[in-house]
């Protein structure tokens, strides 16, 4: 009685023991390298009575091309979809499956009493078999691409965790006309080059036009003035303005991350110099000082450092500086010589143009000059711009010689360059922010 | 008489040494004898016989000049000794190990730096022709569904079909087109394993290595080296039905096949996922949980998280390349997915 209690006990002390053991029959592995491949997406048409069908098959076409430009998602050819979801009800995964999609994206397309239409969709984890989001819109029948682009930007911003971009404009230099005397006018577009249109009428010469990141606002480089003066055009209005009468040329200007102040370079006899201009008070403050040509300022998204290029060490680098100008610190130390720095809107790299033996390059590297990539190179490849997600970057790039210059973008790890179709020849683009 | 006595007592002694002086001797040679058998003997009985000292070949004559050689010589021997050594090793490759591709062209004749707009003074005109801005559209969003919960359906559909190869494709390394730097780093990221997976450095594109950046240059070898190493992964299991080393690569590199890397993403190597999964004996799984549901609330970890658990339900993972015989081992499988290599 004695022993067996005593064996009870051992086994007693003993089972916690070994029951981590027995539990831990497991395999586990480690996994540190994998793939970076579009995810399969499908987006059949959504469903709709009547008009409401067309409208459904356009927004979808939007949808899908925006999530395939991406280079992030690669939306699955229709004619290989089994099932017809247009029919209404939930989705039959395992038809999905079969056609390894692993997301899917359902809608419909309804008018409502008031003439108005409502859009709605789901999606759809295929795998798991689960709804991951869904939303509806109600909003007048021309605004569909607008619609089309923020159920986009959902879809992205659900399974990438990032936000999305699709509904965005860029701003850019529309170009026409012989070399020797090329037209340049402001122009605008949707981020998918739908909705073009030019702002200004070619008359003055126009250069560097950036979005500002809180109103529908655009500072830019003009001589209609006859000298270059840096000027403000508001997009909801149509009004332009110069942005103050200086002595000297003012130019490369850049919102600060709050919309209130422009950043620009001046120029002080052979150097320039960099300034902030409260754009209430029009208040120039310096921010850099000395024979060097320092230019191309551009805040950090916080507003605490400001990038910008100097050849105050002998070569064009690029440098970083504090908000208020000083503690300016070199970054760059590669071949070659740096211009157009841009801080990414997610704070983590500087985007630049870099001219190594002849060739133009697009890079990007850490705020404190670490991890340089260049991205892609060409005769001339300039004017990065960042979405306003800091994935995707847009520049400008010319082949050859006399050709053609077009705007492109990029995703930041280096795949999926492709052109940005333009009516014209194009160049500066500028990315705005998301429009909501 | 006393002599007598004197005797005999002498003769106890004596007889002692008188009587035994024979057996002693012989006795203590026997027992001398004896024991340097044990002693030495017994061991050699089970010692392999030393073998025979080889004798080690001396030229006299042909030291001399070698190990005069090794110094400084102002004789040159050099001629000699190369020679030698290409007859042994291999017949032809070495002189051109690195296939140099084409020079760079770079398309810039002569005004590399021209480009840049010039700054033509163009006709002062203050007011520009202002077209009419595009109506702001106003979206509403309206309300969020929650749509009847379909049956869900976690069973994993074992069809091995197509593994895709497009993979290639995404991974833009630039190592192929631009000139020498790239030929030189080829060889250092080229390491063991030849499949269509990469370690995180490889997913993001440079197009040529900087010299002057000494971080860039330096890490992806050792990023590498560290990726392809033998994983810390390690069956626990009793010892006798523990997978190999082999067997555990094999499904590793099938799962690096299936892990879809947003390799782009913001903060991307803190996006470390820990999922569990349960594997059936047929090799799929079952149900796959992501371990860290308090990380779910951040969007970006949510989106690696659900990606990293989508690997178990790709094509190419299903199913799981795993010794049957050895399900016990298997059954419960964690895959800690970590992109710690990412720059």
């Amino acid at each position: 009685m004695i022993v067996s209690r005593r064996a009870f006990g051992a086994m007693a002390l003993l089972t916690p023991l070994l029951a981590p053991a027995l539990a831990r029959a497991e395999l586990t592995i480690d996994l540190n390298r994998g793939k970076m491949e579009p995810l399969p997406i499908a987006i059949p048409a959504f469903s709709g009575d009547g008009p409401n069908t067309q409208l459904g098959q356009q927004i979808t076409g939007v949808v899908s091309n925006d999530l395939q430009n991406s280079g992030l998602f690669q939306v699955l050819d229709p004619h290989s979809y089994i099932q017809n979801v247009s029919a209404g009800g939930p989705p039959d995964f395992g038809a999905w499956r079969q056609i390894n999609a692993q997301a899917l994206v359902t809608g419909l397309v309804q008018t409502q009493p008031d003439g108005k239409a409502r859009v709605e969709f789901r999606l759809w984890d295929v795998f798991a078999g689960q709804q991951l989001a869904g939303f509806a819109y109600t909003t007048t029948q021309q605004n569909w691409r607008r619609i089309a682009h923020i159920i986009a930007d959902e879809i992205y911003k659900r399974l990438t965790g990032e936000d999305g971009y699709f509904d965005t404009r860029i701003v850019y230099i529309a170009e026409s006309g012989p070399a020797q005397n090329r037209i340049k006018r402001l122009a605008i577009m949707d981020q998918d080059g739908a909705n073009n249109q030019h702002l200004t009428d070619g008359r003055a010469l126009v250069l560097t036009p950036r979005f500002s990141p809180s109103v529908q606002e655009i500072t830019y480089l003009s001589y209609a003035s006859g000298t270059p003066r840096v000027y403000l055009f508001n997009i909801d209005t149509g009004q332009q303005e110069s942005i103050g009468d200086f002595a000297g040329m003012t130019f490369a200007p850049r919102f600060s991350p709050d919309g209130n102040r422009v950043v620009l370079s001046k120029s002080e006899g052979g150097a320039s110099n960099i300034y902030s201009l409260d754009l209430r008070t029009h208040r120039l403050t310096p921010l850099s000082s000395g024979g060097a040509i320092d230019t191309s300022p551009c805040y950090s998204p916080d507003g605490s450092k400001i990038a910008f290029n100097s050849d105050r060490g002998g070569s064009q680098q690029l440098y970083v500086m504090g908000g208020d100008g000083g503690g300016a610190q070199r970054i760059s130390f590669g071949s070659g010589k740096y211009a157009t720095p841009v801080w990414s809107p997610r704070g983590d790299l500087i985007a630049f143009t870099k001219i190594d033996g002849g060739t133009f390059f697009i890079g990007v590297m850490h705020p404190d000059g670490s991890g340089e990539r260049l991205l892609t190179k060409d005769f001339l490849v300039e004017g990065p711009t960042w979405a306003p997600n800091g994935r995707v970057l847009a520049y400008f790039r010319q082949s050859g010689g006399g050709r053609s210059t077009r705007l492109y973008s990029i995703d930041l790890t280096g795949s999926n360059p492709h052109e940005l179709a333009t009516p014209g020849d194009a160049s500066d683009p500028a990315w705005s922010p998301l429009l909501r | 008489m006393s002599v007598l006595v004197l005797e005999r007592d002498d003769p106890v002694d004596s007889e002692i040494t008188d009587a035994m002086p024979g057996g002693i001797a012989a006795s203590a040679v026997m027992h001398i004898g004896i024991f340097a058998l044990i002693i030495i003997g017994l061991p050699n009985l089970f010692r392999p016989p030393i073998p025979e000292e080889q004798p080690i070949a001396v030229e006299l004559v042909t030291i001399a000049p070698e190990t005069r050689a090794t110094h400084p010589n102002p004789n040159a021997p050099v001629p000699k000794a190369k020679p030698d050594i290409p007859v042994e090793a291999a017949p032809a490759p070495v002189p051109q190990p690195k296939p140099e591709p084409p020079p760079p062209t770079p398309a810039a004749p002569s005004s590399a730096e021209a480009p840049p707009p010039p700054p033509a003074p163009a006709p002062p005109q203050p007011k520009a022709e202002v077209p009419p801005p595009p109506p702001p559209p106003p979206p509403k969003p309206v309300e969020a569904q929650a749509p009847p919960p379909p049956p869900p359906k976690p069973e994993p559909k074992p069809d091995p079909k197509q593994e895709k190869a497009a993979f290639d494709k995404m991974l833009k390394n630039l190592e192929k087109a631009p000139p020498k730097q790239v030929a030189q780093a080829k060889p250092d990221t080229r390491p063991d394993k030849q499949d269509n997976t990469a370690a995180f450095d490889t997913l993001l594109k440079n197009l040529e290595k900087n010299t002057a950046m000494p971080d860039p240059s330096a890490k992806p070898q050792r990023q590498r080296v560290a990726a392809a190493a033998p994983p810390s992964s390690q069956p626990r299991a009793p010892l006798g039905s523990q997978l190999t080393a082999s067997e555990i690569d094999l499904v590793r590199e099938q799962l690096e096949r299936c892990w879809n890397i947003n390799a782009g993403a913001r903060d991307a190597k803190d996006l470390v996922v820990e999922v569990r999964a349960t594997v059936q004996p047929d090799g799929t799984v079952s149900q796959a949980v992501i371990v860290d549901q308090g990380r779910m609330g951040d969007p970006l970890w949510r989106a690696a998280a659900e990606s990293a658990r989508r690997t178990f339900f790709n094509p190419a993972c299903t199913p799981l390349k795993l010794p049957p015989d050895k399900y016990a081992t298997w059954k419960d499988l964690v895959v800690n997915f970590s992109p710690r290599d990412i720059q």
